[in-house]
């Protein structure tokens, strides 16, 4: 009765697995895709001004980016300027024109994970894409921060969203694991 | 009779790798906003005029995310962990097969699961001490009315950041979470749109493991409605996240940390709220 029993589940279990072998293979090749394109990283989006300095650094192995060293504990950060040749093709000539009174908005998180964090320093009104620190962050300590611009359109006070990258997180208020990354020395 | 097993294991292998797929690109989603042309969100802003704010007043059910108590509930989580890691694993190698490998091993990962749950699991007595305190600190939470502060904070920084007007709508929001309100048949005078917020989940989240590091969360539904018909002109759902502790470190000095987290919270929603409905001018993703 056992040897029916074993001999029918193997029966079975042969026959379930050939007949799922060729959606497996199907499923494996898709998924092989996608492990490969996640991982070269060539698809790694990016939203709002992209970092200079400390620049973005693509994980192997993670949705997110690396914490890049920085050569100062008072590092000078740098950014896209804006408008950025992007931002004209996706917006009308006559929009771009209307802009004017750009500014910068810059946020530092000391953080330990990266997913979120405290926020350490925050600066606006800043008239240029860089900005040296004016006081000293804590050595051997990740960061996460993230830059966007403010500007009038038409009179009207408009920004654009921070500065991400990785997997985009825009559903979440900042910080979150998607802003940019350093580490000090 | 081989149809019916080909096909649970046919659908099994397709659901965990549609699982597999779906974590390995991220379940994020983009507010609309952010996709929107640039002309078509300037055209309807022109259009909010004065904002009245309106906060749902029912409170949102705690959700919290809870540690395996002592060894018999770790064992309990280690077979659900570790059989359930074992099929993943099957699934996402990429070897033809691999999902049926991995749910002929499913028991094996079970019984290693449920061990390693026995063993690892934090007592009960701690469990219940740190439920105790998370309990009491959301009643602290709740006490201090979040829901008036969200709204407060919401009226400031949009009068503080844009050039629009915002006032408070005072009872006129969804009173239960099914409740949908028409602004329209109500008396809102001078109002041109209605900022309707909803908190709809708060707690402790994070993967189901047998002692999970987890976040601290609120998630609201904003919805911007024109007055004049009822119609939604914006609406999205919003999270801040916090950095991910230990069930017990939440618990610690009274459940501080895991107050302050949510506190913070407030006016981080009522910024991102604020910024995505009024002020993002939308710009490529790169």
């Amino acid at each position: 009765m056992q040897c029916t029993l074993l001999r029918l589940f193997k029966y079975h279990a042969r026959r379930a697995f050939l007949n799922l072998l060729p959606a497996e293979i199907c499923c494996c090749g898709f998924q092989f895709l996608v492990l490969i394109f996640f991982l070269a990283g060539c698809s790694t989006p990016m939203a709002g001004l992209q970092p200079q300095y400390p620049p973005f650094e693509k994980s192997t192995f993670s949705r997110w980016g690396n914490f890049v060293e920085v050569d100062s504990l008072q590092p000078t950060l740098r950014w896209q300027p804006f408008p950025r040749p992007q931002d004209r093709a996706v917006t009308t000539a006559g929009m771009l024109t209307q802009i004017e009174g750009i500014t910068y908005e810059l946020r530092i998180w000391k953080t330990k994970a990266g997913m979120s964090g405290d926020e350490v320093y925050a600066r606006d009104g800043i008239k240029l894409p860089y900005h040296k620190l004016e006081e000293p962050l804590e050595p051997s300590t990740r960061y996460l921060w993230s830059v966007r611009a403010h500007f009038l359109l038409d009179g009207h006070p408009r920004t654009i969203e921070w500065g991400i990258a990785g997997s985009l997180v825009r559903e979440e208020t900042v910080p979150n694991p998607s802003c940019y990354r350093f580490v000090t020395f | 009779m081989s149809n019916k097993i080909r096909n649970f294991f046919l659908g099994i292998a397709i659901l965990v790798f549609a699982a597999g797929n779906f974590g390995l690109t991220g379940c994020s989603h983009s507010p609309a906003v952010y996709t929107m042309p640039p002309e078509r969100i300037e055209q309807m802003r022109s259009e909010f005029g004065t904002v009245g704010v309106a906060v749902a007043s029912y409170r949102a059910k705690p959700k919290i995310l809870r540690p395996a108590k002592g060894p018999v509930g770790g064992a309990g989580r280690g077979v659900i962990v570790g059989a359930s890691t074992t099929i993943m694993a099957g699934a996402v190698s990429p070897i033809p097969g691999g999902t049926f490998i991995g749910i002929m091993l499913a028991p094996i990962g079970a019984v290693v699961g449920m061990t390693y749950g026995t063993a690892t699991a934090t007592s009960t007595a701690e469990v219940e001490k740190a439920e105790k305190t998370i309990d009491q600190t959301i009643s602290r939470l709740q006490a201090m009315d979040p829901i008036q502060t969200l709204q407060t904070e919401t009226i400031r920084m949009g009068s503080e950041r844009t050039d629009l007007t915002f006032v408070a709508l005072p009872g006129l929001a969804p009173q239960s979470p099914n409740e949908i309100v028409r602004y329209d048949l109500l008396d809102t005078t001078g109002i041109s749109s209605v900022l309707e917020l909803r908190v709809e989940e708060g707690g402790l989240r994070g993967r189901y493991t047998i002692s999970p590091p987890s976040s601290a969360y609120l998630k609201i539904r904003a919805r911007l409605i024109a007055r004049k018909d009822n119609r939604i002109l914006l609406e999205d759902t919003l999270f801040c996240v916090s950095e991910k502790r230990e069930y017990r470190e939440w618990s610690e000095n009274d459940g501080q940390l895991f107050f302050d987290a949510l506190i913070s919270c407030i006016p981080d929603l009522a910024e991102k709220v604020v910024d995505d409905f009024f002020l993002v001018l939308p710009t490529n993703t790169n």
